[in-house]
């Protein structure tokens, strides 16, 4: 698995991979203290774990005088014994404080990350959530902090537990006997070129895997979400033979990878065994010769395996790393997107609303060459209606967009009460809309919760106020919670056209001279409609209205209408002006009763 | 895992082969600890350089029989998971597509992606996981108790006394452990679930200013989840450390032990370093057997759900060949008699649906959603049986019919219809042969010819679920689709929902002039769609509120007339 994501994932730079990691570091060093405190028990750990093969070597060494015909020094190897005991106790008392130290740290840096995420999302523009998919944003949130926790609580402590081993086993060995320490002059070089070369013959090889893999999902996911259409046609047939096409090329390049992919563990464990056997025969030899003693041989052998632990786990640490710093870069992207532009700096406060508004010139476009609006110019007197109409995914929602400054035009400006959008705050400006759009959104709390979200300080009356204005109250009173009835997001007992006019009921507490109203019909029966129809009549009392219209009747009392077509306003105009018109609202008006 | 074995069964022989030859390795590495006790014991005290050698060069070529051993195990191993997988997979598809539309309810369309794509993962990796692993932690446990019993029984007993107290902790701790992930994944969706309202609900809170709001709301879980998890972090935090130490006490032991045999002159020096050798690997395997448990658990429930729909029994089959029952030409292209159906699940029901449409005729159904027009269709197709009563096509009952012959008839678009990563032609085929000029007249009859020209005509590539065509224009192909194959009975489902009023109505045009006999059913939301249709049904919750032409239903069906005067804005012409 690891080795998979590895090379899946290996396709940053080496200099992204640098600034990764010291973005990642960084976060890593608020907490100096914390790292200081792992340090320390990390070393000390390490250290009193290490002195066991040299103690271990030492009473090995006792036992030989019996051997040689002497008795053996019994007290001595209890001696060693006992301080060996203490030491591994102190050993796993340390190693346990040391895992806490890093359980914090790491900890703190998560939630540190999350909270950075969760503020940057809530400054991004409005874009970024069009642009990129829930799904995905709450990935990062979940999934990629997570291999950045992994990766941090087992890594740091794994590196530095890796190099005090190499470092002291090290110098043990040298002491112990340079002469040994040959053996590992031939086999860590041989480990690291058998290692090279394995990887580098299996590196495409895991790629492909991954990609046929990746093919085969993604092919799957195509025939399965399709498979009503398919059987329309009559194509299960084919669509399995077509399938047996895909799983053959993902089996084989599993195969092919996997072929190679697993000889690195075995071949690890051969050049240990391999450093085992000379460092015997050398060992002996040495033995036989008087240049070392059986303590020495014990204490080196025991050493040597403490030495090739942590280059065998190098692969595994390389692997984990990598996968911390593609999910790091994942949200270090994130965090670096351009945030929503602030306000100017003396940003006007808007208050008592009349609810002129005016686009001068304006242009706008999503993306740079596709205009979206070009030159529009118009005046919308306080108390008028403006209908946006067109086929559905046309680009109605542009101008709402617009109006509260979820996005700003490339050139022109729109006005309100003749003041410049830009020159006034932000927060202002949308708490003077009210808002009912298409997707009724509701969060987990109560339907008291829910509704009095947009007014701070609503009280129950409010509430039960508004509820009756949009025609909700009797039907929430009925629940036997009443206003304290959750909402999940499996409610079941509640269905889209309440609501809907759930929503309605919040916005209505919102005091405004503007509404933007999203007039979905699709959802509802027709009784729940003209309810929604009748409380929405009482809100637009007296605002001034954009409604992304889908009734002719509300279209033809609109005083302006907006044209929308393939993504472009295409007319401007009342009813009468664009029949007279006689272009593509005029012939979409005219085609329903053909 | 009996499930499994019939997959496995056929490729005995490499398994056979591969655990042979990790029984080999394994037996390699173990015996490597052994020479050098050897080397130490018996050896060293003759003297003699050339023996060292001699045995040295036994050790390295154990060593690279050991290896041999294993890398080619392992590749039997790669092999006898990457096939068995791939026949897994193939059965699981196979059975997929050819579920009942009921199966497909029942598990969900997402589940069977999962089950197709990640359990057969899962499960693949195991069994090579297992061929790997499996015999060699085992055989390594094993091997190294009888050597070390050989060597010297009684200071084996001190490694095998361990044994239990690192088995009774790591249990005790991991039960302890899943509790209390359990709470930090609960934890967790709670805050997924507050980031998932922020998401969706950007615009609604960035109008009402409640930014700040919600950043203390995400603060609040999010506080909570990393309490959570610290606590479950420190549960885990003691593992290490104890295992660990039992292993090193275990150390300590052997030389304690080892010593006061050496002393009473039953154990050798040699001995007792090999031991040390021995501890690591025995409690090693413990460690890995533990974690093949693990995997096994997981791997046991991704089985489980793999076999479930190879195993689901459908109540819905086809007839395998026709019956021979001739259609009657003057019977009516289509009939309800007093069709009742209701799901599996319930929730929804028809009662008593009776109509009739005579061929070349057009049928419009209209309703709100929820109001069963989409599971008319689903009837009338067969994707689900009636309950009650009969649907018969030309006076012949879709029970009696094969796949093939029920399904010829119909050229159809739905709701959110597929359309699949390949080029136009092919989406417009979709398998069947169809001749050059049928496709370029059910272009035409789409009115796709311009867009489609514009984006390099029929070998243009269609992205996945055609994502670089606008929803007008995905419709627009879906229909061109259905049209080629020039069907009997043309279904549309809410297939002009994107379109804008004029292109759905220059389509109808065309559909209306070239029909040649063809019965068409038109389902919508807008009485502009089905306002021109032969017969109109007005649904409601699964009932038939109105039947009858737009006049008559003005007349007589007061749901329709407050649907049309709401959509038309009253009686305008």
């Amino acid at each position: 698995m690891n080795m998979e994501r590895r090379f899946a994932e290996s396709k940053l730079t080496k200099g992204e991979k640098k600034r990764i990691l010291l973005r990642l570091i960084r976060y890593v060093m608020q907490y100096k203290h914390l790292l200081f405190v792992a340090v320390f028990f990390s070393i000390l750990t390490n250290v009193c774990a290490l002195i066991g093969p040299y103690l271990s070597g030492k009473a090995i060494g006792l036992l030989e005088s019996v051997r040689d015909g002497g008795t053996l020094d019994m007290e001595k190897v209890l001696f060693y014994s006992a301080v060996m005991l203490v030491l591994y106790l102190l050993s796993a008392l340390f190693a346990y404080l040391l895992t806490l130290a890093m359980v914090n740290l790491t900890r703190c840096v998560v939630k540190q990350m999350r909270s950075d995420v969760f503020r940057k999302l809530s400054i991004l523009p409005v874009g970024y959530f069009d642009m990129h998919q829930t799904g995905d944003i709450l990935s990062r949130m979940s999934y990629d902090i997570d291999v950045i926790n992994t990766s941090l609580s087992t890594d740091i402590v794994q590196i530095l537990s890796s190099v005090i081993t190499i470092v002291v086993s090290f110098v043990m060995m040298i002491v112990i006997s340079p002469k040994l320490m040959l053996v590992f002059a031939f086999t860590v070089p041989l480990m690291c070129v058998l290692i090279t070369v394995i990887t580098k013959k299996t590196r495409p090889l895991f790629r492909k895997r991954s990609a046929k893999l990746g093919e085969l999902n993604g092919f799957v996911e195509e025939m399965i979400s399709g498979q009503k259409t398919l059987k329309a046609y009559g194509q299960e047939d084919r669509s399995n033979e077509r399938f047996a096409v895909e799983n053959g090329e993902a089996s084989k390049a599993y195969y092919n990878a996997e072929f190679f992919g697993t000889t690195v563990g075995p071949t690890t464990n051969f050049v240990n065994n391999l450093a085992m056997a000379l460092v015997s025969v050398f060992g002996a030899v040495l033995y036989i010769g008087g240049g070392i003693g059986l303590d020495g041989i014990a204490s080196f052998v025991l050493y040597s395996k403490k030495f090739s632990g942590p280059i065998n786990e190098i692969a595994n640490i390389i692997g984990d790393l990598q996968s911390a710093l593609s999910a790091g870069e994942r949200i270090f992207r994130l965090l670096d997107e351009d945030p929503e532009i602030d306000d100017v700096p003396d940003a006007l406060p808007l208050t008592d609303v009349e609810g002129d508004v005016a686009f001068d010139h304006v242009d706008f476009a999503y993306v740079a060459d596709k205009p979206v609006i070009e030159d529009l110019s118009l005046n919308i007197e306080k108390g008028s209606r403006v209908a946006i109409v067109g086929p559905t995914g046309a680009g109605k929602t542009t101008i709402i967009n617009l109006l509260m400054r979820f996005y700003d035009p490339q050139s022109g400006r729109i006005l309100l009460d003749g003041k410049d959008l830009r020159s006034l705050k932000r927060a202002d400006l949308r708490k003077s809309y009210t808002m009912v759009l298409q997707d009724t959104w509701l969060f987990q709390g109560t339907i008291y919760e829910n509704i009095a979200y947009g007014k701070e300080g609503a009280t129950l009356e409010d509430v039960k106020r508004v509820c009756r204005a949009a025609g909700i109250d009797s039907y929430v009173e009925s629940l036997p919670d009443g206003y304290d009835t959750l909402i999940n997001d499996d409610a079941t007992n509640i269905s889209k056209g309440q609501k809907q006019l759930l929503t309605i009921a919040r916005a209505m507490l919102v005091d405004s001279h503007l509404l933007i109203f999203d007039e979905a019909t699709s959802n509802v029966d027709t009784c729940t409609e003209e309810q929604i129809q009748k409380a929405m009549n009482g809100i637009m009392e007296g605002k001034t209205n954009f409604i992304i219209a889908h009734r002719l009747s509300t279209v033809r009392h609109a005083d302006v209408i907006l044209v929308v077509f393939d993504g472009r306003i295409v007319e401007t105009g009342s009813h009468e002006e664009l029949m007279e018109l006689g272009g593509i609202y005029a012939g979409m008006y005219n085609a329903q009763f053909i | 895992m009996k499930f499994l074995s019939p997959y496995l069964r056929k490729r005995t022989p490499f398994i056979a082969l591969g655990l042979f030859l990790k029984t080999v390795s394994s037996f390699a590495d173990l015996f490597i600890p052994w020479i050098l006790s050897f080397i130490i014991d018996e050896v060293i005290p003759l003297g003699e350089v050339r023996l060292v050698y001699v045995w040295g060069g036994l050790m390295v070529l154990t060593a690279l029989l050991g290896f041999l051993g294993n890398v080619w195990g392992n590749r039997m191993a790669a092999r006898v998971s990457s096939e068995t997988i791939k026949d897994v997979r193939a059965d699981l598809y196979r059975r997929i597509s050819h579920l009942s539309t009921e199966g497909v309810d029942d598990f969900t369309i997402p589940s069977l992606i999962s089950r197709v794509t990640s359990d057969t993962y899962i499960v693949q990796r195991t069994i090579g996981m297992m061929l790997r692993m499996g015999i060699r932690a085992p055989m390594l446990l094993l091997g190294c108790l009888v050597i070390t019993l050989i060597l010297d029984p009684i200071l084996s007993l001190v490694i095998i006394a361990i044994i239990p107290f690192m088995l009774i902790f790591s249990i005790k701790v991991s039960t302890k452990g899943t509790r209390l992930f359990k709470t930090v994944q609960k934890k967790t969706d709670q805050m997924i679930r507050v980031l998932r309202e922020n998401v969706t609900g950007v615009r609604v809170i960035r109008a009402l200013s409640k930014t700040a709001y919600e950043s203390d709301r995400f603060e609040t879980v999010n506080e909570d989840v990393t309490k959570s998890d610290k606590e479950a972090a420190y549960n885990m935090a003691k593992v290490n450390p104890v295992i660990s130490l039992m292993l090193n006490t275990g150390y300590v032991l052997v030389i304690v032990v080892g010593a006061l045999r050496v002393k009473s002159g039953a154990g050798s020096p040699g001995d007792v370093l090999a031991f040390m050798t021995y501890v690591t690997i025995i409690l090693n395997s413990v460690r890995v057997i533990s974690r093949i448990f693990t995997a096994l658990s997981k791997a046991a429930a991704s089985l489980g759900r793999i076999e479930e729909v190879i195993s689901y029994r459908d109540r819905l089959s086809y007839r395998e060949e026709e019956n021979g029952e001739q259609e009657d030409e003057n019977a009516p292209a289509i009939e309800f008699r007093n069709v009742s159906f209701s799901y599996k699940s319930g929730g929804f029901s028809f009662e008593n649906v009776s109509f009739k449409l005579n061929k070349g005729e057009t049928l419009g159904i209209i309703g709100t959603t929820g109001s069963g027009k989409t599971t008319l269709i689903s009837l009338l197709m067969r994707f689900y049986d009636v309950t009650d009563g009969e649907i018969l096509l030309s006076g012949k009952n879709v029970k009696n019919m094969t796949a093939k012959e029920l399904r010829a008839r119909f050229g159809a678009v739905f709701q959110n219809d597929t359309l699949f990563k390949d080029t136009v032609k092919e989406n417009i085929c979709i398998g069947r042969t169809v001749e050059l000029d049928k496709i370029d007249e059910a272009i035409r009859m789409a009115d796709a010819k311009a867009f489609l020209e514009e984006a390099g005509g029929v070998e243009a590539q269609v992205a996945i679920k055609g994502a670089n065509f606008s929803g007008g224009q995905k419709q627009r192909m879906l229909i061109a689709r259905a049209l080629a194959g020039d069907p009997d009975i043309l279904l549309l489902d809410d297939s002009s929902s994107a379109l804008d009023y004029k292109t759905d109505s220059v389509i109808r045009q065309h559909l209306a002039a070239d029909r040649a006999g063809r019965t068409t059913v038109i389902v919508a939301q807008r009485v502009s769609s089905v306002m021109h249709s032969d017969v109109i049904l007005v649904l409601d919750g699964g009932k038939v509120m109105g039947l009858g032409d737009h006049e008559s239903l003005l007349r007589d069906c007061p749901m329709y007339r407050d649907t049309y005067d709401f959509q038309m804005g009253g009686r305008l012409v």
